[in-house]
């Protein structure tokens, strides 16, 4: 079977700034597939893109068969779509909003208020109704949004970052939403994020950093790229003491802002030979399990928050 | 279909959004009527309000206008119309449903204003009076069609609100409304080419329809010119929302 998304040598220019280069990914029916990258990594351009907010430059998508950039308005028929800024209408009822946006769909009459309850429902938001927006808390309007993306019953769902802002309780309980949906539906889910527990929840993941790819797989997959533990240290003197590792213990030691790191199998075996030999130069020292930062360090020798816009 | 259905859903929207902010309401009919008893008292009492009752129901509902259309900045980069805008609905439903609801909005606000006709002397006749109606709605539409444009083309709320405020007064003021001939040729031209010479005209001579005016353009002129301004800035408008689909 085809893939419901195909992507292929999507590039996308702002003026003189290149924000996309040479893109081909494609996702499969019933994925939760992530966009994780950095701030100006190329996220929401792609957001925008298959959202059909952006028109296609050279490259070419797509969507359940269709080209992008030809048959605009039959795809739309068949997304939902989560923005990263609130797209509710603040001064109207959840309910106001969600019949709204079912006109919009061409849906009317008792079909509508079927699919409203329906949402309603299924988001816990039945005594909520009649509430206007600005009443409710973050947690909750993301959830109206949500609801509201799904009215048409889309194939398809796209989310730009969609739990920004939320604290963590709100963020899992949208999260868990979004999972039991997909489930309970067979949809598809394309979701950008800079948050890495929400990366860690998709069936796969496509690292974006300035405009390019940088990894494609499975977390787990590119987690296991890594090999083995990381081991971070602080010191006093970050470089000399790089130097000084990779001559006298022949490991390869990368430098991540103030930070040197260690990948490798069995990483635990150095923190005697550390502390031995260069403790009066090591300020801390961690071991951990490779997290998708690391996936990303180990790709750009970046840290992801380093290159905030 | 979807097309009526798309107008009707943003269309209710305006008129429900506004019916749910009293103090816009409040502010729009405040500032039109007491710039009426001041202007029109300044100028001569009960004659110069009779003269400066027209411009001033357009006036109010031009800045009934201006605030409708000012919402579209912020409604597209961080509101409910980024979802309008990925819906599966023509671009010029869109723009239709919009300009209609701030149109609606405008001309029920002129009609409110009419309740002080009696006041200044104007006379009933029923064709003047749907003369009128269509006036007041044809030249609502035209400036929020106007605003939609230059509110989609200019994407800060302050340098919209400063061109619109530019725009909309110069053509108010050059209208007819406090001045019906002017000697000057070139403004005599500017006159003759702006939409809201023929809005002023169409409620001066739908409430004073008995009344001698040379200068001033008739009643069915105004209506037909004000329909093709119409018609120009809703095309000018779904124009601009088709092609400028991009932005950061």
């Amino acid at each position: 079977m085809a893939p419901l998304l195909e992507v292929q040598n999507l590039s996308y220019q702002y003026g003189s700034r290149q924000a996309l280069k040479s893109l081909t990914f494609s996702v499969e029916k019933g994925e939760i597939f992530g966009f994780l990258g950095p701030n100006g990594g190329g996220k929401t351009t792609t957001f925008k893109i298959l959202s059909t907010l952006f028109s296609t430059q050279p490259g070419q998508v797509k969507l359940f068969g269709m080209d992008l950039a030809l048959d605009r308005i039959a795809i739309r028929r068949r997304m939902g779509i989560v923005f990263q800024l609130p797209a509710l209408d603040k001064k109207l009822k959840v309910s106001e909003n969600l019949r709204h946006q079912g006109h919009l769909y061409g849906l009317h009459g008792a079909e509508l208020d079927r699919h409203i309850a329906r949402d309603l429902e299924r988001l816990n938001l039945k005594d909520r109704a009649k509430d206007k927006v600005e009443s409710l808390s973050g947690g909750l309007q993301r959830r109206v949004e949500l609801a509201k993306a799904l009215l048409n019953d889309p194939e398809l769902m796209i989310l730009d970052e969609p739990s920004t802002g939320l604290d963590p309780a709100a963020r899992k309980d949208f999260w868990n939403h979004l999972e039991k949906l997909r489930q309970a539906q067979g949809m598809t889910v394309l979701v950008t994020t800079h948050y890495l527990e929400e990366a860690d929840r998709c069936d796969r993941l496509l690292i974006l950093d300035k405009g390019e790819k940088v990894a494609l797989g499975k977390p787990e997959e590119l987690k296991a790229q890594i090999g083995g533990e990381v081991l971070r240290l602080r010191a006093k003197d970050p470089m000399a003491l790089a130097a000084q590792l990779q001559e006298k213990l022949k490991v390869r030691t990368q430098l991540v802002g103030d930070l040197i790191q260690i990948e490798q199998p069995k990483a635990y075996q150095l923190i005697a030979p550390l502390q031995e030999g260069f403790g009066d130069q090591i300020l801390s020292l961690t071991l951990g399990l490779p997290t998708l930062e690391d996936v990303f360090i180990h790709k750009t020798g970046r840290r992801f928050t380093e290159d905030k816009e | 279909m979807t097309f009526l259905l798309t107008v009707y859903t943003l269309w209710q929207r305006e008129l429900v959004r506004f019916y749910r902010v009293p103090s816009r309401w409040f502010g729009a009919v405040g500032t039109a009527l007491l710039f009426w008893v001041f202007l029109g008292s300044g100028f001569g009492g009960a004659d110069g309000r009779a003269f400066f009752f027209p411009g001033t129901i357009v006036m109010s509902m031009m800045f009934s206008c201006l605030f409708a259309t000012a919402s579209i900045i912020e409604d597209r980069q961080a509101g409910f119309l980024q979802s309008v805008m990925v819906a599966p609905v023509s671009r010029a439903a869109i723009v239709m449903g919009k300009i209609l609801g701030g149109a609606t909005l405008a001309t029920l606000q002129g009609l409110l204003i009419l309740v002080f006709a009696g006041s200044v002397g104007a006379t009933f006749e029923f064709s003047a009076a749907l003369g009128l109606v269509a006036s007041l709605f044809l030249i609502s539409f035209v400036v929020t069609a106007m605003g939609f444009w230059l509110a989609w083309t200019i994407d800060s709320v302050p340098g919209f609100h400063a061109i619109m405020n530019m725009v909309l007064l110069t053509l108010w003021m050059a209208s007819g409304a406090i001045f019906t001939v002017s000697s000057t040729s070139w403004l005599r031209t500017f006159m003759t080419i702006n939409p809201f010479t023929y809005g002023v005209a169409g409620v001066r001579r739908g409430l004073f329809p008995s009344a001698a005016m040379d200068q001033v353009p008739g009643l069915s002129t105004s209506l037909w010119v004000l329909l093709g301004f119409a018609v120009f800035f809703y095309l000018l408008s779904s124009l601009v929302v088709e092609k400028t689909r991009e932005r950061k």
